[in-house]
C-alpha cells in the first residue's frame, strides 16, 4: 500500500534542510511518496557572523519551499521532524506547526500516524522529540542520540517500515 | 507478398494535457500530474514529455523520483537543479541532463534566472529494471552537432558514444534542428518503434507536416525521412 511521509523541517543555513532530504530519500528508497515542507521564517534575521553560503541558502530555501498546511499533516501516513543542532520549544518558527499537532490529535486526526525525529544534535533530537510527543504525535524513539546523512537517510526508511506495520495491523483489525 | 502495414499516430499539440499555474504553463504529450488521458499513457518505455515554460525566479520545489530516468533538454534560458547527490548545474541550450533516479533521488528545478522564462522539455523514460544506483549526467555539445544531422543525446551503454549520455533502457534519444533545405533520415531496425517530438517550428516526417508540439507514434516502419524547418527530438525504442 502506498504511504505517504510527510518530512518538516526549519532549516536556515541548510544543516537542517540536509537531514530532511537525507530522511527524505531513505522514505523514497523504500518506496514511499514524500513531500517536503519548511517552516516559514519568523523575524529571521542575517547577521554579520552568517557566512555567504548560508546566506544563499537561507534566500533559496524560502523560495524553494512552501510553509506546511494542515491538509498535508491529514494526508500524511508518518512524519519525519527535522531540526539542526538547536532546538527548543519556544521557538518561534515551531509554534504554529506545534499547536496545529496538538490540534488535530486531540481531534483523533492523526492517530497510527507515527513520527520520527532527526536533528544534528542530542539535545535536539530530545527536546525535539519531546516537543512533538507532548502534541499527542507518537514519536518513535530514535535510533540515534544524534543524527548525520547516512543515519537519517536509515531513519526515512524505518519510518516508512513502521507505517507500513501500523496500516497493516488497522486492516487486519 | 508482404504488405508492410505503416503505422504513423499524430499526437496534436493543441490536444496535449495543458497546466497553467502562473509560474508555469505546461503541455504534457501523457499523462502526468492532473491530466490523465488513458489513450495517452505512455509509448514503449517513453512515459512523459513535459514542455514547459517556467516564469523567472520560479520553479519545482524539492520533489522525489524513483526508478525513472529522466532526461531534460532546454530550449532557452537556463534550468539550475540541484539535488540529493550533491549536483548543482545549471542546464542551458544545447545541452542534456540525464538523471537516473534509481533507488530515490530528491531534486529540485528552478529556473536560473531572475528576469526571463526557461523553456525546457522534461521526459521520462521507463529504466529495464528497478533499484539502480542514482546518477547524474550533463553533456554540452556545440550547436552545429545537431543542425542538419541527428544528434545522440541519450542512450544504453553499447549505443552510447562520446558526447550523449547513458540510460538504463533501450532506447536511443536523438535531436535535430532542420533548416529549410535539410533533410535527414534514420533508419529503425525490424521491431523497433519510434516518437517524434516536435520541439520547434515545423517538421515533416514521412512527408506529414508536424507543427511546434506535435508528436508521432511510429511502427512498423523502416525508415523515417525527416525535413525542416525546425527542431525535433527522436526516440528509437525498442
Amino acid at each position: 500500500m502506498p504511504i505517504t511521509v510527510f518530512i518538516i523541517f526549519y532549516s536556515r543555513c541548510g544543516l537542517a534542510e540536509k537531514l530532511a532530504l537525507a530522511a527524505a530519500v531513505g522514505a523514497v528508497q523504500a518506496r514511499a511518496s514524500i513531500r517536503l515542507r519548511r517552516l516559514p521564517d519568523v523575524n529571521a534575521v542575517m547577521t554579520i557572523q552568517d557566512t555567504e553560503e548560508c546566506r544563499a541558502n537561507f534566500e533559496r530555501m524560502r523560495k524553494e519551499y512552501v510553509a506546511p498546511l494542515e491538509k498535508d499533516l491529514l494526508n500524511a501516513d508518518a512524519f519525519v521532524f527535522a531540526a539542526r543542532d538547536t532546538f527548543e520549544a519556544t521557538d518561534p518558527e515551531w509554534g504554529n506547526l506545534l499547536n496545529m499537532l496538538a490540534t488535530l490529535c486531540s481531534d483523533g486526526l492523526l492517530t497510527n500516524k507515527p513520527a520520527v525525529v532527526v536533528a544534528a544534535s542530542d539535545t535536539a533530537v530530545s527536546e525535539l522529540s519531546r516537543a512533538v510527543a507532548q502534541t499527542g504525535v507518537t514519536v518513535i524513539p530514535p535510533s540515534h542520540p544524534q543524527f548525520d546523512s547516512e543515519q537519517a537517510i536509515a531513519e526515512g526508511l524505518r519510518i516508512v517500515a513502521r507505517a507500513r506495520d501500523l496500516n497493516a495491523g488497522k486492516k487486519a483489525g | 507478398m508482404i504488405v508492410l502495414r505503416v503505422m504513423i499516430k499524430i499526437r496534436k499539440a493543441q490536444e496535449r494535457g495543458h497546466a497553467n499555474l502562473g509560474w508555469l504553463e505546461g503541455y504534457h504529450t501523457f499523462s502526468f500530474g492532473g491530466y490523465y488521458n488513458p489513450d495517452f499513457m505512455g509509448f514503449r518505455a517513453l512515459r512523459v514529455i513535459n514542455d514547459d515554460r517556467i516564469a523567472p525566479g520560479t520553479g519545482f520545489g524539492p520533489h522525489a523520483h524513483r526508478d525513472m530516468e529522466i532526461i531534460t533538454y532546454v530550449l532557452e534560458g537556463g534550468l539550475l537543479h540541484r539535488d540529493s547527490m550533491g549536483q548543482k548545474h545549471v542546464l542551458r541550450p544545447n545541452e542534456v541532463q540525464t538523471m537516473s533516479a534509481g533507488t530515490g533521488i530528491v531534486h529540485s528545478e528552478f529556473n536560473a534566472s531572475e528576469t526571463e522564462p526557461v523553456h525546457s522539455i522534461q521526459i521520462w523514460i521507463l529504466p529495464e529494471a528497478e533499484d539502480f544506483e542514482p546518477s547524474y549526467q550533463q553533456i554540452a555539445f556545440p550547436e552545429e552537432e545537431k543542425q542538419g544531422k541527428l544528434r545522440l543525446l541519450a542512450a544504453p551503454l553499447k549505443h552510447s558514444r562520446n558526447g550523449s549520455t547513458v540510460i538504463h533502457q533501450d532506447t536511443c534519444l536523438y535531436a535535430t534542428e532542420l533548416g529549410e533545405q535539410d533533410n535527414v533520415r534514420h533508419t529503425l531496425a525490424p521491431g523497433r518503434h519510434a516518437w517524434v517530438q516536435v520541439v520547434r517550428g515545423s517538421v515533416a516526417l514521412n512527408g506529414i507536416k508536424l507543427e511546434e508540439g506535435d508528436g508521432a507514434s511510429v511502427s512498423e516502419e523502416h525508415e523515417l525521412a525527416l525535413a525542416g524547418p525546425g527542431e525535433l527530438l527522436l526516440f528509437d525504442l525498442a
